[in-house]
């Protein structure tokens, strides 16, 4: 992870020259953001904005993209993959100078493309009637005297065509991208001659932007600007980025707890789901989607998020034993994932409930005289413990990096204090007792001498209002119990499912009862992955919101807010 | 049938109930917000199901504790276990810490999702600012099904 400084620019530039500019820029993807004066400060202010004068051309390069916009791009290749429809080399490259003759071949073919496609439909609509072959060989004999025309051949395809396309496709796409970005240009006063624009962009980009400043003859002034604009550069955890993020954008001098929050959220979802093959189904389908298809950018993040938190699942319920509840425990694949169990069934007597072992396990009171139950919920207790800390000391952190070292000291004292009380009531030897009592002391007396508070009362005042967030540190660590709850919810019901299947099948042993065996399985066991599904995103979701980000984190900084030079066929050499 | 068993039975019948009950009135009020907002912008589906189906866990739980009685009782395999009237009322008294919770949180819950669909017609990309403040009123249901179960499983030796 890393967060990068960003530059500032001032141009001196018209609207041609930053057409040219921009051209380049998105060929080459560079993040740039134009700025306002007026963000820049009041000494910036006077720069006055100008109105751009939008030219409505219509020449052929408009029409053909115009073209590209009604058949939307895949659709555009799938004429060319698909159905082969195939002209030569010599007749592109003469289109491409000509570019009415291209305009040409390409709306002939796709309109035999949707000839093709309205034949396919009739003959799906109704199967029996159409008479599918003799429109077809109407159609096939179309196709072939237009290849005749256009004089086509069927070597090239693959290898030059489609690029030679995509090159073509890209430069309509850079043009019309550049006409659709807004055009931030700037004057002194109303009738000066000089024309200026400011940019921004990361540090790490300045060699390749002043190359392309150098290459077009453009002037620029590097401005200083002490705002915190920063890039974020994280592309392995981005999922769990925007959870941060939608706090607020963290400045060089914050930590960046993005990778605490991909291990606590995936952690607590596990918790949550608390169910391996649960979770390997989440896992599959959201890791299908991502790798294998298409989806919406903003889609990406969530399913990014659910395809890690889908494996932690895989590894807490493989260790605790649940396989959609206890769905396997009578079949032989039992012996195989029993092997990945660390925490054991409790061995019972009783036969009162043999279906369900969860509940046998809670139910009978072995765990040293501690109810299961019990010891889960402090388990949660103590994981929501670990989250506090955690919280505090990123806040100590903090602290430390904008060296507000008395601000650093309180933490610490406070973390201690914490510490020591805990430590304090737990059952350990009295001799050590007394030693964390006098420690706690201690940190209680830094806590009230280093805190912000002015005055010897302001101090006390302080100290005081610091002390009262014990209340909130209880509350908040109680506030993990709800992982537990809803882990055994999802256990329980899905327990259930399985008997109610068993219930099933042993009223009605037959064929029909191994289908409704099934469907009772299908049914139930998506129900309970939906809801658990819903709460093991929203809970630990909550407890980031709520617990854990405001004990620490500012978001201040505003991110570099860069132009769209996304390409649908990437970078191209034109 | 003993006295007892009614009595759990009628604790069942409240913790279930009244999660109903609760969902019931909460997903009521979010649908009929959001299909005001649907009719305008039918694009917001997913997110008004995503908001409608906070309420609906209430119920989840009162349903949860329901099973849990009728497991720990034998009821659902049909073989009830003698308990003595004693205990049946405290399977009744436990269905309240849930029956209450659920009840109440799950009409709160659905007054919450009415402004989060207030902030998804204005404000779309704050969606998941609604899904959080709505999601804060689950632990008030959480902390009645903890209490509850601590009940059941804990307190209660049959």
């Amino acid at each position: 992870m890393a967060i990068y400084k960003t530059k500032e620019l001032m141009l001196t530039i018209d609207s041609k020259e930053l057409d040219i500019f921009l051209k380049q820029v998105i060929k080459d993807n560079l993040p740039i953001e134009f700025l306002n004066p007026s963000d820049l400060g009041q000494e910036w202010a006077f720069f006055e904005y100008i109105q751009p004068n939008i030219e409505s051309e219509t020449n052929d390069l408009n029409l053909l993209s115009e073209l590209f916009k009604f058949y939307p791009i895949k659709g555009f290749w799938s004429l060319f993959e698909d159905n082969r429809i195939l002209f030569t080399m010599n007749e592109l490259k003469h289109s491409i100078n000509n570019r009415k003759d291209l305009m040409y071949i390409v709306s002939k073919l796709l309109y035999l493309n949707e000839r093709k496609k309205k034949l396919i439909d009739i003959t799906k609509r109704n199967a029996k009637e159409s008479n599918f072959e003799v429109e077809n060989n109407a159609l096939k004999k179309e196709i072939e005297s237009v290849y005749k025309e256009l004089d086509i051949d069927d070597e090239s395809i693959k290898d030059v065509i489609i690029p030679e396309f995509k090159r073509l496709y890209s430069a309509i796409e850079i043009e019309k991208k550049v006409k659709e970005l807004p055009r931030n240009i700037f004057k002194t006063t109303k009738n000066s001659e000089a024309y200026f624009c400011f940019i921004a962009f990361p540090e790490s980009k300045e060699y390749s932007i002043n190359k392309v400043l150098i290459e077009n003859n453009i002037a620029c002034k590097k401005i200083n600007w002490n705002k915190d604009l920063v890039v974020w550069e994280n592309k392995n955890f981005e999922p769990f980025k925007q959870i941060s993020e939608s706090l607020g954008v963290i400045d060089q001098n914050e930590f960046d707890p993005t990778v605490v929050i991909t291990f606590f959220f995936a952690f607590f979802f596990a918790l949550a789901i608390n169910d391996a093959l649960y979770g390997l189904i989440i896992s599959v389908f959201t890791g299908y989607i991502l790798y294998f298809k298409k989806i919406k950018p903003n889609l990406k993040n969530i399913f990014g998020l659910l395809f890690i938190s889908g494996l932690f699942s895989l590894v807490v319920g493989a260790f605790t034993g649940s396989w959609a509840g206890n769905l396997f425990e009578k079949t032989p694949i039992n012996i195989i994932l029993s092997k990945f169990q660390l925490i054991k069934q409790i061995p019972t007597d009783s036969d009162k409930s043999e279906h369900l072992p969860i509940i046998n396990e809670l139910l009978n009171k072995n765990l040293n005289g501690t109810s299961p139950v019990v010891a889960l919920l402090v388990f949660a207790v103590f994981i929501g413990i670990i989250h506090i800390f955690t919280a505090l000391i990123i806040k100590a952190i903090n602290a430390y990096k904008v060296k507000e070292y008395d601000h650093f000291i309180t933490e610490i004292a406070w973390i201690s204090f914490l510490i020591c009380s805990i430590l304090y009531f737990s059952p350990i030897f009295i001799f050590i007792k007394f030693i964390f009592f006098i420690l706690g002391i201690v940190s209680l007396g830094l806590v009230f001498v280093f805190n912000s508070g002015k005055g010897i009362i302001g101090k006390i005042m302080k100290g005081l209002i610091q002390l009262y967030e014990l209340v909130a540190f209880l509350a908040d660590i109680l506030s993990y119990t709800r992982l537990i709850a809803i882990g055994l919810t999802g256990a329980i019901i899905a327990d259930v499912i399985n008997l109610l299947a068993h219930l099933v099948y042993d009223a009605n042993p037959s064929l029909l009862g191994s289908v409704l065996f099934v469907v009772v399985l299908l049914i139930g066991h998506s129900f309970n992955l939906i809801v658990g599904l819903f709460g093991a995103y929203i809970n630990p979701l909550r407890l980031h919101y709520v617990e854990f980000l405001p004990k620490f984190y500012k978001g201040k900084a505003r991110q570099l807010n860069v132009i769209d030079t996304n390409l649908t066929y990437g970078i191209i050499k034109i | 049938m003993n006295f007892s068993v009614v009595l759990a039975l009628v604790g069942v019948g409240l913790a279930v109930g009244m999660g109903a009950i609760g969902s019931c009135i909460g997903v009521g009020k979010i649908t009929k917000v959001g299909a005001g907002l649907l009719s305008k912008d039918p694009e917001r589906f997913p997110q008004i199901l995503a908001l409608a189906a906070l309420p609906s866990t209430q119920s989840l739980y009162g349903l949860l504790f329901g099973f849990i009685v009728l497991i720990k009782t034998g009821l659902i395999s049909g073989k009830a276990i003698d308990f003595d009237v004693n205990t049946g009322y405290a399977f009744l008294l436990a269905a309240f810490p849930v029956g209450i919770a659920t009840l109440f949180s799950g009409i709160a819950q659905g007054e919450a999702a009415t402004g989060g669909i207030k902030i998804l017609a204005q404000k779309p990309e704050n969606f998941t600012q609604a899904i959080v403040l709505t999601s804060l009123i689950e632990s008030f249901a959480i902390f009645g099904l903890v209490i509850s179960l601590l009940i059941v499983f804990v307190g209660i030796n049959i």
